[in-house]
């Protein structure tokens, strides 16, 4: 990297280089893309060795449990992977997950899709909540989002003391329509967070404000970006993006419970720091996130399949993230020193 | 034409106020400096101008027109004002392309997504006008300081602004860009625009501006018209004074003298790793060693080596007679080798600690018994210490974030003074400090090293190389290529030998 006053002949040289240079790496950029999804590559390992060890796995039952139990862990961390992407936490997401299902099982009674647009208006406006705390009241996310876990949780209580409610038959066929025992629409989800989470984290203004915020939060203000709008915005998208992971929720139990999605929580961190996305912000994406969805919710199911106690499922869980996330620091410093 | 007025503006932080009320008027393309010493309120006001916070009082008048400068988004397209900021305002985890483009990315939209070719070939535009030849899909992280000013300056350029502010830019660049710069500067002026220019190099303001603001504890001390150019010797001499209160300046304690038959301290012999190779000599009992070159030939490399922050070093390194191997700080804090970062405030400082803590901390074992602190026994050593290095206030409960650059600077070195170092290694030990803290900071390090603590020091102001040390060493790609002897200097050769 020489840097030399130049002219603009030499510009055109650079953009030649450069050409060339896209050219000759396509082995290196291939290299590149499966660095950047090892994740997907421990997935497919896993069900690889699965389906070796247990012929029962290798079911197309099975993959439809896997593919429909990992659309809430996947859309709660979608919005856990923004939230950490700007530097923050959102410990609330459980809680609106359950909100959306207790709110749904009593409205829903009434109308499906009143139901539909009443908790995603709620969600909009526990997400600005939130948001105006974390910004204009400076509270930190931990606390903020902490205090709103608690509130959230309450309310849910008052709204469904006790599991229950209705789900209308229509809503629950729906989401859990499956074609030849595949859930196609569980994995039309999937897909569709993943195009969406990919081009508004890394094709659109608003997700690189979200990086640049979460990597340097004053020198984003400084380079012009509004950043407390950003993150207003970045919990705005968490709260409606738990709030559909809740949605689906319901129609997988099918009624409402106050506490349904209090285990997404940690779930949700989970795949996050397991997807690559690292904890002081600004480094990661979402398709990590939905890779390691994919193997939270496949881990219980090979555990049973292999005949093993579900509460190793814990155990598996722990040694799994701290093991990627060993691997990647190292991945990190190694590239790091390289340079 | 009046482009920028301000009338008597103020600003306070809590505890201080850093603007007591500045009033000028700037004319259309000219290039105006700004200079004072640290503190004198510089960067506030380009803050305050940039619209990251609001002034307590007063007015800024842009082309006539009463203004409240909002965000950097406001100041920057309604008010046309772009600024380099000192710590280079960039996002390290993003490419130079994205940063250049940073508040303007919905700019690349192709069918609704950022088009990654356009945005790339915008930026090598951009940047190809400051004269830099840099991938511009590399994260700012791994690209040089110098660069990053550059890539900065490219950044404010392309919003084409109507006031230019450079708030120390040049401070990491060598020489020869800096002179480019100017041209560049000359071309922009031409074409109307205004600049402010501030810089702690004078030498650099004398050549460049048109009129320079001298600024002194918040005040806005005088306007010394340099258009002429003639005499930059009595106009240098004029701004010095306005900004010290006196005529002194700089100027530095007397050396160490003869030589001969001082022991060795620290010897290296044949230290090699990536970027350095070969490399071979002593530093004695009593003397001031300085790393000398350009910037980034492996001077601050060999530092780090030496202390053991760097891994796979070849070679040996000698501490008095015995061979010793650093692998990691606390080593070599154990052997009572110390090295003091450039980045004073990311490395050698809890900021928001007391200056207590940040004493203490590192020989905090000296003063416990059974594990546990003496509370009263420390309290007496750091009050010692303070009063020894002059801190000011010498209160031992002051947060550090509190005190300005040139007392941080002798809390780092008061740190490391308490668990008694054998030989001090310093990356670039003024940086960022005003004058007279530079002149305590070469005072205490003579005091030191005429105690026995010699030190081994990485300068690149020209003036910090010919006057401080006993002896230099000018470092070129990770070679010795020359040596001087402190007394008498030649500027010229020693220049010259920089380049190889």
């Amino acid at each position: 990297m020489k840097r030399s006053w130049l002219t603009h002949t030499m510009v055109d040289a650079y953009r030649e280089k450069l050409a060339r240079a896209t050219s000759v790496t396509v082995g290196k950029k291939l290299r590149a893309i499966l660095m950047d999804n090892y994740i997907f590559v421990i997935l497919i390992a896993f069900w690889v060795a699965a389906s070796v060890a247990s012929p029962y796995f290798r079911t197309v039952s099975t993959f439809s449990n896997i593919l429909s139990s990992a659309v809430p862990i996947a859309l709660i961390g979608f919005a856990q992977t923004f939230v950490v992407l700007s530097r923050g936490f959102d410990l609330s997401v459980g809680a609106v997950a359950s909100m959306a299902t207790a709110v749904a099982s009593v409205v829903m009674i009434h109308n499906t899709f009143l139901g539909i647009a009443l908790v995603l208006i709620i969600a909009v406006l526990i997400g600005t909540i939130n948001g105006f705390g974390v910004t204009k009241f400076h509270i930190d996310p931990f606390i903020m989002t902490l205090c709103m876990m608690f509130f959230l949780t309450g309310v849910n209580l008052l709204i469904r003391p006790s599991p229950g409610g209705y789900i209308p038959d229509g809503y629950k066929k729906f989401l859990l329509y499956q074609v030849n025992e595949f859930p196609i629409v569980a994995f039309l989800i999937l897909v569709l967070t993943a195009v969406v989470g990919y081009i508004v984290l890394k094709k659109r203004k608003f997700g690189r404000e979200v990086f640049a915020v979460g990597g340097q939060p004053e020198y984003a203000r400084m380079s012009g970006i509004k950043t407390d709008a950003t993150l207003i915005k970045v919990y705005i998208v968490s709260a409606l993006a738990s709030a559909l992971g809740g949605l689906y929720l319901a129609a997988r139990i099918g009624s409402g419970n106050a506490e349904a999605g209090s285990s997404y929580l940690f779930d949700s961190f989970t795949t996050v720091f397991m997807g690559g996305t690292l904890v002081t912000g600004g480094v990661g994406g979402y398709s990590g996130t939905l890779g390691a969805a994919l193997i939270i919710s496949s881990i219980g199911r090979i555990l049973q399949f292999l005949g093993i106690d579900i509460w190793y499922h814990f155990i598996v869980k722990g040694v799994l993230l701290a093991s990627v996330a060993g691997i990647q620091l190292y991945f990190v410093s190694k590239r790091r020193r390289s340079r | 034409m009046e482009i920028l007025a301000l009338n008597s503006l103020r600003k306070h932080f809590p505890g201080v106020e850093v603007l007591k009320g500045i009033s000028f008027a700037l004319e259309q393309g000219r290039i105006y400096g700004l200079v004072g010493e640290n503190g004198a309120g510089k960067s506030t006001l380009v803050k305050i101008l940039m619209g990251l916070f609001p002034p307590d009082e007063g007015d800024i008048v842009i082309q006539g027109q009463k203004v409240q400068i909002r965000d950097p988004q406001q100041a920057r397209y309604d008010f046309g004002i772009g600024a380099v900021f000192q710590e280079h305002a960039l996002v390290p985890q993003m490419s130079i392309a994205e940063n250049v483009f940073l508040d303007r990315l919905e700019g690349f939209y192709r069918q609704g997504i950022i088009n990654n070719t356009l945005l790339e070939h915008s930026a090598i535009e951009a940047i190809g006008k400051v004269g830099l030849d840099l991938d511009v899909s590399t994260h700012v992280e791994e690209i040089s300081e110098a660069e990053k000013s550059l890539v900065e300056f490219s950044k404010v350029l392309h919003h084409d602004p109507k006031i230019l502010i450079l708030d120390e830019m040049t401070a990491p660049l060598e020489s020869g860009a800096v002179l480019e710069l100017f041209e560049l500067l000359r071309t922009l002026k031409k074409s109307g625009k205004t600049v402010i220019f501030i810089s702690h190099r004078l030498q650099e303001v004398l050549n460049i501006c048109d009129e320079v603001l001298v600024l002194k504890d918040g005040n806005l001390e005088g306007i010394v018209d340099n258009t002429q150019k003639t005499d930059p010797a009595a106009t240098r001499k004029k701004i010095v004074r306005m900004m010290t209160g006196t005529e002194k300046g700089l100027h530095f304690p007397p050396r160490a003298g003869a030589m001969t038959g001082r022991k060795a301290v620290l010897s290296l012999r044949g230290i090699k790793n990536g970027s350095l190779c070969d490399i071979n000599f002593d530093v004695h009992e009593g003397e001031i060693v300085a790393l000398a070159g350009l910037r980034g030939q492996g001077q601050s490399i060999l530092l780090r080596a030496i202390a053991g922050l760097l891994p796979h070093i070849e070679g040996e390194i000698l501490l008095g007679a015995e061979p010793m191997r650093c692998r990691n700080p606390y080593d070599s804090i154990k052997c009572g080798i110390f090295y003091v970062s450039d980045q004073r405030e990311e490395e050698e400082l809890w900021l928001s600690h007391d200056i207590w803590l940040n004493l203490s901390l590192t020989s905090i074992g000296d003063r416990a018994s059974f594990g546990i602190i003496r509370t009263k026994y420390d309290h007496a050593v750091m009050q010692d210490m303070v009063l020894n290095l002059r801190i000011e206030p010498p209160n031992l409960r002051k947060l550090v974030q509190q005190l300005s650059g040139g007392n941080r600077q002798k809390v780092v070195l008061g740190k490391y003074l308490l668990a008694r170092p054998k030989i001090l290694l310093m990356d670039q030990p003024t940086i960022g400090l005003d004058v007279g803290a530079k002149v305590e900071i070469y005072e205490l390090l003579r005091k030191l090293t005429d105690q026995g603590i010699p030190t081994l020091a990485v300068l690149t102001d020209l003036e910090e190389v010919v006057n401080l040390p006993d002896r230099i060493l000018v470092i070129h790609e990770g070679k010795i290529v020359r040596e001087f002897s402190g007394e008498k200097v030649d500027e010229e050769e020693l220049v010259d030998s920089y380049y190889g």
